[in-house]
């Protein structure tokens, strides 16, 4: 079995090498599919998400410099979080809640407890976020996008992202908490 | 909190089911074969996207096509911008001097060819002839120094001077003058100049058709006339007609507002009307991607001229509204934002003055409002927009006797203003 370095696997996917494509798919669609489940609430929406991506790296890949290590998958990772926001701010309609601009105290105290709870829990938590504090919280949290960033994207203001975030980690610390408290249940 | 949930989720993967691959691939060779790369994708365009720029363009049209300079201006501009290279005209009776170049251009409009310089001044005379500046032209008109000018066949590329006095003959073996192709492309109208003049054209065409349409919405109040039966207020026989100005003594023989316009009265003719304007701060609160709802505060300003028995006057109304209204954002950039909106004001009126003389009457304004707007963005919370409003002023028991506006309830009005956003 060969085994490509990034670099080879690119080229030769812009190629159109079928096992270099099938390579491709095998390597990275599963940690895709997870990012496409943090944005979307449904598995087959995040499932269409992730195979969309894929296609568009492919058929893009010969735009993609190497820049090292790790450097594709963060490329492909790039263009399926682009798309996932596209679909976010394609939806005709959603409603930023009228106190979404009072800026909550979130319990900042040192939270330990997310580290008890399995990875698919939290997957699921966080996909019955509102599209809007998924979109927020995923870019901030875990795609490292500033406020400043996420209200150009999402075309809300800082002030609103901020305060999005704010209610989405309150409701996710919620979940936790009540999660644990079930788990500990006898 | 969101470090930890990072960490787990950053490098977590899901497990895909056997078929994923074969279902992908299949997907990847359909998306090389058929004719859109991504077939699921919807159009991006709806029906709203280009329905509501057209109505905005409509009703900014109207304010474009009651400008004194229309679009004769521009174009005239855009006639003297287009000859870029010249050939100097001979004057029958002029003495001439050779040009040391002559370059082709395409005849002008009289079918003659001229320099640049000739033409930019000839265009600029034509220009300022229409304006009836008559003593502009005479002075550029001797500005215009007589040069030598080659009449050139292009069909036969041959080379005729009508003035014997020329220096020196002009060679007819340069290709770069000569040449059929050179003279055809050289010193035309560029595409992007026929771009501009075709696109300017078809939006005179649509703005005239719905300056019409808005007009007669309207229901023609730029004409209306009113003509009542005289009445109590006769004045006397043997006092000629009052021919007063606005602003001069109010005749004793005309009631004051609202009186003037009670239907016992003779009912003033409308003779002309200005356009409603509005100066305000505006506050808006996007609620969703591209809706908001935007209030403020307005100062409007009414004035229209009437004639009554003679006498014309001005009245001229204040008042300070309150509009609400909710938006809809077709374009919305970093730099503008281009809406539609609908909703309501109320007005409260806070002086009336008819022909020089202070009214008492108050009263309240209610209308429902269709506004298109443009937003020019000073900073991210801070813009500047121009709004043109359809106003549909509704009957209210509140001003029952207020007979303003009540003949011709619907109206266009312009806004602009400073908003803030949030």
């Amino acid at each position: 079995m060969t085994i490509w370095d990034e670099q080879s696997l690119a080229r030769l996917c812009s190629e159109h090498d079928r096992k270099a494509e099938e390579e491709l798919y095998t390597r990275y669609a599963g940690r895709l599919y997870a990012l496409c489940l943090r944005y979307s609430n449904n598995p087959d929406d995040a499932k269409d998400l992730m195979q969309d991506a894929l296609i568009k790296a492919l058929n893009s890949i010969e735009t993609f410099k190497y820049r090292g290590n790790g450097s594709l998958y963060a490329w492909i990772k790039r263009i399926t979080v682009n798309m996932a926001i596209n679909k976010v701010t394609r939806q005709k309609l959603h409603f930023i809640p009228f106190d979404a601009f009072r800026m909550d105290r979130a319990d900042d105290t040192d939270d330990d407890s997310a580290g008890m709870v399995p990875e698919e829990v939290l997957l699921k938590m966080i996909s019955e976020l509102s599209p809007m504090k998924r979109a927020v919280f995923n870019m901030f949290c875990i795609d490292g996008y500033s406020h400043s960033e996420i209200a150009q994207e999402l075309g809300i203001t800082e002030n609103g992202s901020a305060s999005i975030l704010s209610k989405a980690k309150t409701q996710l610390k919620k979940q936790i908490k009540d999660y644990i408290k079930q788990s500990e249940k006898p | 909190m969101e470090d930890i949930i990072k960490d787990r989720l950053e490098a977590y993967e899901e497990t895909l089911p056997e078929t994923g691959l074969a279902d992908f691939m299949t997907r990847l060779d359909e998306s090389r074969t058929s004719a859109t790369p991504n077939p699921a994708r919807k159009s991006r365009y709806s029906i709203w996207n280009i329905a509501t720029p057209a109505v905005a363009a409509s009703l900014l049209a109207v304010f474009v096509l009651t400008r004194p300079q229309g679009t004769e201006g521009y174009l005239a501009n855009q006639e003297t911008m287009a000859v870029n290279e010249s050939v100097a005209i001979i004057e029958e009776s002029e003495p001439t001097e050779l040009l040391a170049q002559a370059d082709i251009v395409e005849p002008g409009p009289d079918g003659r060819q001229h320099t640049a310089a000739t033409a930019v001044k000839k265009e600029q005379a034509a220009v300022n002839e229409a304006s009836n500046s008559d003593s502009i032209v005479d002075s550029i008109a001797e500005e215009i120094e007589p040069e030598v000018a080659i009449f050139i066949d292009s069909d036969s590329a041959s080379v005729e001077a009508d003035n014997s006095q020329m220096n020196s003959p002009i060679s007819t073996d340069s290709p770069s003058i000569f040449d059929t192709a050179d003279i055809k492309s050289a010193g035309s109208y560029s595409d992007n100049q026929i771009y501009i003049k075709v696109v300017t054209g078809a939006a005179s065409a649509v703005s005239t058709a719905s300056l019409v349409t808005v007009l007669s919405s309207v229901g023609g109040f730029f004409a209306r006339d009113y003509s009542g039966d005289i009445g109590s207020l006769d004045p006397p026989s043997d006092d000629p007609p009052y021919s007063g100005t606005p602003g001069e003594q109010y005749p004793d023989f005309i009631p004051s507002y609202p009186d003037i316009f009670s239907p016992g009265n003779p009912w003033p003719r409308l003779v002309k009307d200005y356009l409603p304007l509005t100066i305000g701060a505006s506050l808006r609160w996007n609620f969703a991607d591209r809706l908001s709802l935007t209030t403020g505060m307005d100062y409007n300003r009414y004035k229209s001229v009437y004639e009554t028995k003679g006498w014309s006057f001005d009245l001229t109304r204040a008042s300070v509204g309150i509009p609400v209204r909710v938006d809809y954002s077709f374009v919305r950039s970093r730099l503008i934002d281009l809406y539609l909106g609908v909703g309501g004001s109320a007005e409260y009126f806070v002086s009336t003055n008819v022909g020089g003389r202070k009214s008492d009457e108050d009263g309240l304004l209610i209308s429902a409002q269709a506004a298109s707007g443009l937003q020019v963005n000073i900073s991210k919370h801070i813009g500047a927009y121009v709004e043109p409003r359809l106003i549909w002023v509704l009957p209210s028991v509140l001003y029952d006797d207020d007979p303003f506006r009540r003949d011709h309830p619907l109206f266009l009005k312009l806004a602009s203003g400073i908003r803030y956003s949030f």
